[in-house]
Parts: structure tokens; sequence; C-alpha cells
């Protein structure tokens, strides 16, 4: 696999997931304003780095009415100008740097409500933008694809044995109660899990272990590629239609070019 | 390789490394939290080993000026039922996500902190920064909030449990 169309199909899967988180947070601008869940007022305390913006016009910026959806929009379409035109050398790389410049001071201005699509879709423009800062070193290119690879595979692994580990995970428990709320859940998702302990178990262990094996998809090749693929698009579709975690879908597949790139590397 | 290549190998190197010890709490070093200021450092720990398995309901009610209180009003954060529609687009996941993180957050300190210095608390503040924003009655000079867990998908009272009851907040 040519290491420019893996990149050129990871940016166009990060970016569809960054223009609709963005244009996701650009209708929740009221919630920014003071009152708002992320009133600048009371956040500007949680951290040293955001408290020494003081109260000149740094801060008078930053509590703007129109900072959050100027940043957002901007962030919007750098991810839709990237998702048209991956291949435009400058262009696409100023995107994919103010992608990342917005992102953090998103991540600034508002620490809270933030997910695991959200963290993966960082890392991965960073390493985009690294492949794109030094064009033409083949090495640079590769060991950011397996770079991405790595986290992607590891995200999987990790989420696996952290529920491995759990009592509630083990027997069942989570699966069932997780989807009986109203925040993760649905009335159809409670109704299929409830009283049905069999059910949650056998979900539970197969989630479980198709997470704790995802790093084999980058030992047998393509074909073991394939397989783990179908599975985590299954899975990540399944989650945004139950749990509304749309992002994800995009954020965690857009991981899966590298890992492609990385299994057919190892075979050869 | 050029050197380039090699400075960018072990930038990665480090970063997995880093990585890696970031997933557990017991393993992170202080310093290396500390130094996760662009949030480049994930945690991939979701919704494990410890899951939100409940919801937060937050509530809150008026103090009247003859020193009665009006009923408990719920802040709505309405979530659509059309699944399809969330698996594409789902804006209010952050405000449930936010939401949630604050309750957590502010669960977590009130079991080692109480009285005033809870109230100085980031999440304490956020959240009563918000329901100060939110609708008021008439001739109100006080407000209150309460936090409550409820288990299941059902509305039945005895599967809520209070998490916390504020103290009374003047309102001007």
């Amino acid at each position: 696999m040519d290491p420019d169309i893996t990149f050129a199909l990871i940016v166009i899967l990060a970016s569809t997931g960054v223009f609709i988180a963005s244009v996701e947070l650009l209708t929740l601008r009221a919630e920014f304003r003071d009152g708002g869940l992320f009133s600048w007022d009371v956040l500007r305390t949680v951290s040293r780095a955001t408290l020494s913006v003081g109260t000149g016009r740094p801060s008078q910026l930053i509590s703007h009415p129109f900072f959050v959806p100027a940043v957002t929009g901007a962030r919007a379409l750098a991810a839709l100008i990237l998702i048209c035109c991956t291949n435009n050398g400058a262009l696409s790389t100023a995107c994919v740097l103010a992608i990342i410049a917005a992102s953090i001071v998103m991540q600034w201005r508002a620490p809270l409500g933030l997910d695991g699509s959200d963290q993966m879709s960082l890392i991965t423009f960073v390493a985009v933008a690294i492949y794109k800062v030094f064009p033409g070193d083949v090495h640079v290119a590769q060991a950011s694809l397996w770079f991405i690879a790595i986290q992607g595979c590891l995200s999987y692994f990790v989420a696996g044995i952290a529920k491995v580990i759990s009592p509630v995970w083990r027997s069942g428990e989570a699966v069932g109660r997780i989807l009986s709320t109203r925040t993760y859940g649905s009335s159809r998702s409670a109704s299929l899990v409830s009283g049905r302990d069999g059910v949650c178990v056998a979900l539970s262990w197969l989630l479980m272990l198709f997470e704790c094996t995802f790093p084999l998809a980058l030992a047998f090749g393509k074909t073991g590629f394939v397989v783990f693929a179908v599975l985590g698009i299954f899975f990540h579709i399944t989650n945004a239609v139950i749990m509304g975690l749309n992002t994800f879908v995009w954020a965690f597949i857009a991981t899966y070019p590298a890992i492609l790139f990385c299994a057919v590397s190892l075979r050869q | 390789m050029s050197y380039v290549a090699i400075v960018v190998v072990i930038i990665y190197v480090v970063w997995s490394a880093a990585t890696i010890a970031n997933q557990f709490h017991s393993w992170c070093p202080t310093w290396l939290r500390a130094l996760n200021v662009f949030g480049l450092i994930p945690i991939w720990t979701f919704f494990a080993p410890n899951p939100g398995m409940t919801d937060y309901y937050l509530l809150y009610r008026d103090r009247l000026p003859d020193g009665s209180f009006d009923n408990w009003r719920k802040v709505e954060l309405k979530k659509s039922e059309n699944s399809f529609r969330l698996a594409l687009w789902n804006p209010t996941k952050r405000k449930h996500k936010a939401l949630s993180d604050m309750i957590n957050s502010l669960s977590r300190l009130a079991n080692y902190r109480g009285g005033e210095a809870l109230i100085i608390t980031v999440p304490y503040i956020l959240i009563l920064n918000f329901i100060i924003s939110r609708p008021h009655s008439l001739g109100t000079n006080g407000t209150q909030f309460m936090i409550l867990e409820h288990s299941g998908f059902s509305d039945e009272p005895e599967r809520s449990r209070v998490l916390l009851v504020s103290g009374i907040h003047r309102l001007h």
C-alpha cells in the first residue's frame, strides 16, 4: 500500500469526524456564554495555564461570544477542505495544523465533555502533520503510520483489558446496566437486555475478546486485518446507533488504513 | 534513515511509552500527567474498569419570599430517541458528558470535603453557575440544587438516590 494513499484515506475519515464534532459544538455555543455549562468565568480557574490568561485582552478575546464559533467554525472549515482536497500540499498541511491548534484551544477552553474520539482524532492529526511537514521522507511516513496503527490497536487492547479486570464486566452486569441508562441506552436497548443475564454475559465476553485480540489485526496480513476491520466497523456503528457515540466511528476507523498498511508491511 | 526520521521515531516511541504508562492511574507518575497540557497522552480505558451505569439528574428549587420552597425542577438535557439520527448527529452528547464529568468530580470531592470546602471547588461552582442561569420563580431570593442518581430506564422513584443537596444560594 502506498503511504500517500493511506494517509489520504486516514485524513478523509478523520476529517469527517472532526467536521461533525465541530458543527455539533457550534450548535452548543449558548453553553459557552456566562451561565452556560462551559462558562469561561469558571472554567478559566481549572488550571494554572488558563488562570494566567488574566483579565486583559486575551481574556476578553476568549470570553467574547464569537470566540468559540470562530475557533470551531475554522476547525469545521479546515476539516471540510481536507475532505474535498486532501492532496493539495500546502493547503492540506495548513488545514491539518489548523485542526490541531483549534482542537487544543477548545480543549483548554472547555476541558469537560471530551471523549475518546477527541483524543484519537488529535493524535491522528499530529501524526499526519508530522508526515506532511516532512514530505518525501519515506521513513517519517512509515513511522507515522506505525504510530497511528499502534495507538489504534492499543486503544482497543487497553479498553479490553480494563474490562477483563472489572467484575461488573466479567459478570455482564455492565452491559445490562449501561444499555439501560438514558444517557447511553434507549428504551429499546433496555428492554432487549432486561432479564436476559445470559445475553449480557455473552455480549460482554464477546466484546472483551474482540478488544483484547484486536492487535492481531497486524499479525495476519490483509486477511487478518479484514476480519478485525469488519468486526470493528460493526462494533462502532452499533455503538453509534445504540449509545449515540457517532464521532467514534470516524475517529477510530480512520486508524484502519494505517493498520492495514502495517499489517501488509509486516507480512512482506 | 535521515536524522529527522530518527528524531521522529524517538518521539513516537516515547509517546507510545507515555501512553502505556498513562492507562492505569497507579502506574502513571504525577509528573507525566502534569506534562499532558496538550491532551496528547490519551487514556483508552473506555467505560472500564468502573463504568458509569446510572443516570444523573440535576434538579433545583427556589426559595420564595415567604420562606417556603417551590417544587424541584429537573434540568432537561434532551436526547433524541431516534437511534439512526444519533448515529450521524448527536450534539447533546457533549452536554451529557460534561454534566456527568462535573457530577462525578463533585461526588468524589464530596467524599472527603464538606461544607465550605466543597462549595469552592470548580465542579460545584460550575453547576451552581449553570443553575443560577436557569429560569427561576418570580420574587425568589435563593436557590438550591440537588443531584440524583437513577438506575435503570424506568421512572420508578425507588431507583433514585440523592447524591448531594446543596445549601441555599442567594439570587440577586
